[in-house]
């Protein structure tokens, strides 16, 4: 494939139509893999370098994501789910794979929970103003901090039961248990 | 029917998803729920719900730029892959036809580089290779005897050696590989090369056009390598040699990903300037 520059200006997450990218990237349309890339690379870096802690990891995982993407494209089914989730699972895959490979070890993440609660108290950040966003904000508000904050670190940092309990002090019994507890009323806020 | 790790109430089954989404199973459950997500549609469906929730949270970061050398990555991995697969659908078609130049894979037309300066000559390989050891191309090496040297179909012991190159600058030589007497070979840095702790650099070799680019193992950029005949293979003059950046453990396509830091061919001594 010829190299391309990127798109000046690429569609939004929301108009554009992921499951379809998916299916024509199984066909081999490369223009399709391409608009991809240039609509989602920027905030899959984001995630990924968030959890690594390192631009050039997240690099490796962004690269990977989109390579599995392509072999894998053929697997997707649309009646199971939102494309972009699936897209986003993939990269998460491997960049938990590779926190897994390095023993986890979170670096630099001294302000994390700061940053995490900013990110949470400030809606107007959010790229994706759909409902389900605010349904997954406004139960994640609804919880108290101690069962919120695990929740946040584990999917921002990729921090384990064990370094969540360390960082917050607390028994790892205890961070079970508030982790299961959270997930259950997030569960339940979600359906409502 | 699941395993005895999946519970079998909807509700725990969701929960557990919901870890699964953290990323908080330990590894053998975590491998458990994502060969349940496989093969249990159900699974996958509630699975992809955390995932989209989630991900309305993770479009809350503002987006990181990529670097310009990711897309070229990208590209250059897919281009493989493509022709990966085209390679061996069409292996599969025409078995017993040869491979011809014309469609070569496009990391073969790389690695063939034209322009590229690989082609050094015997006469400076064998230069390089004086300046690094003991190495005389009339003798064998010390401590072996000459039986042990690879021959050549008409008997005369065949000294091959690489002398690897950066693509910015060809004329200079960055590693040297040697054939040793025993058919192995030996990798030694002539300079450091430079690379970022969580990267590795792995070997390549070409020997089956049809195969594409075989990993030869990870290289200690300080100590080199050394591997031995069973591990290497057959080798022969012009079989190219290739270092290239990857991430950590190596490839994860089984097939070269990164940039290329050094690339050779392998030169008889024997045949000096030919």
């Amino acid at each position: 494939m010829p190299a391309q520059k990127p798109s000046v200006s690429p569609p939004d997450a929301e108009s554009f139509d992921h499951a379809s990218a998916i299916e024509a990237c199984a066909r081999g349309d490369e223009a399709a893999f391409r608009s991809l890339y240039d609509l989602e690379s920027g905030r899959m870096l984001a995630l990924a370098m968030r959890l690594l802690n390192s631009r050039d990891q997240a690099e490796d995982a962004v690269h990977d994501a989109f390579i599995k993407l392509w072999s894998n494209a053929g697997q997707y089914r649309r009646e199971l789910g939102n494309g972009r989730a699936w897209l986003f699972t993939i990269l998460r895959y491997r960049a938990l794979d590779q926190l897994r490979a390095q023993g986890r070890t979170p670096r630099g993440d001294s302000d994390a929970l700061d940053t995490l609660a900013d990110l949470l108290a400030n809606p107007e950040t959010a790229a994706d103003d759909s409902q389900t966003a605010h349904q997954l904000s406004d139960c994640l508000g609804e919880l108290e901090v101690p069962r919120r904050e695990p929740i946040l670190l584990a999917f921002f940092k990729g921090l384990t039961h064990e370094q969540i309990a360390e960082k917050l002090s607390a028994p790892l019994g205890t961070i079970k248990g508030r982790i299961r507890a959270g997930l259950k009323l997030l569960q339940e806020c979600l359906s409502r | 029917m699941n395993s005895p790790l999946i519970p079998e109430s909807p509700e725990e089954q969701n929960l557990l998803l919901g870890e699964h989404a953290l990323g908080l199973l330990d590894p053998e459950r975590e491998a458990e729920v994502r060969a349940w997500i496989e093969r249990d549609d159900n699974a996958a469906r509630m699975a992809l719900r955390w995932q989209q929730h989630w991900l309305s949270m993770g479009d809350r970061l503002p987006p990181e730029p990529p670097s310009d050398s990711l897309w070229k990555r990208i590209d250059a991995s897919l281009v493989r892959l493509k022709q990966s697969s085209a390679t061996r659908d069409d292996a599969a078609r025409h078995d017993a036809e040869q491979t011809s130049t014309s469609t070569k894979a496009p990391w073969l037309l790389r690695w063939l580089g034209g322009g590229l300066g690989l082609g050094l000559g015997a006469g400076l390989a064998l230069a390089l290779v004086m300046q690094m050891g003991p190495f005389s191309p009339s003798a064998p090496l010390e401590g072996t005897s000459p039986e042990m040297a690879t021959q050549t179909p008409d008997g005369d012991a065949q000294r091959m050696v690489a002398i690897l190159q950066t693509l910015e600058d060809p004329g200079t030589p960055t590693w040297v590989a040697n054939v040793t007497p025993s058919g192995g070979l030996q990798l030694t840095p002539k300079v450091s090369i430079e690379r970022p702790t969580d990267r590795a650099i792995e070997l390549w070799t070409l020997t089956d056009p049809q195969e594409g680019p075989r990993s030869l193992g990870l290289v200690d950029p300080i100590a080199g390598i050394e591997l031995s005949a069973e591990q290497i293979g057959s080798m022969s003059p012009g079989q190219l040699l290739e270092m290239t950046l990857e991430p950590e453990g190596g490839s994860p396509t089984g097939k070269p990903t990164g940039k290329i830091l050094a690339i050779g061919r392998l030169v008889d001594l024997n045949q000096r300037d030919s």
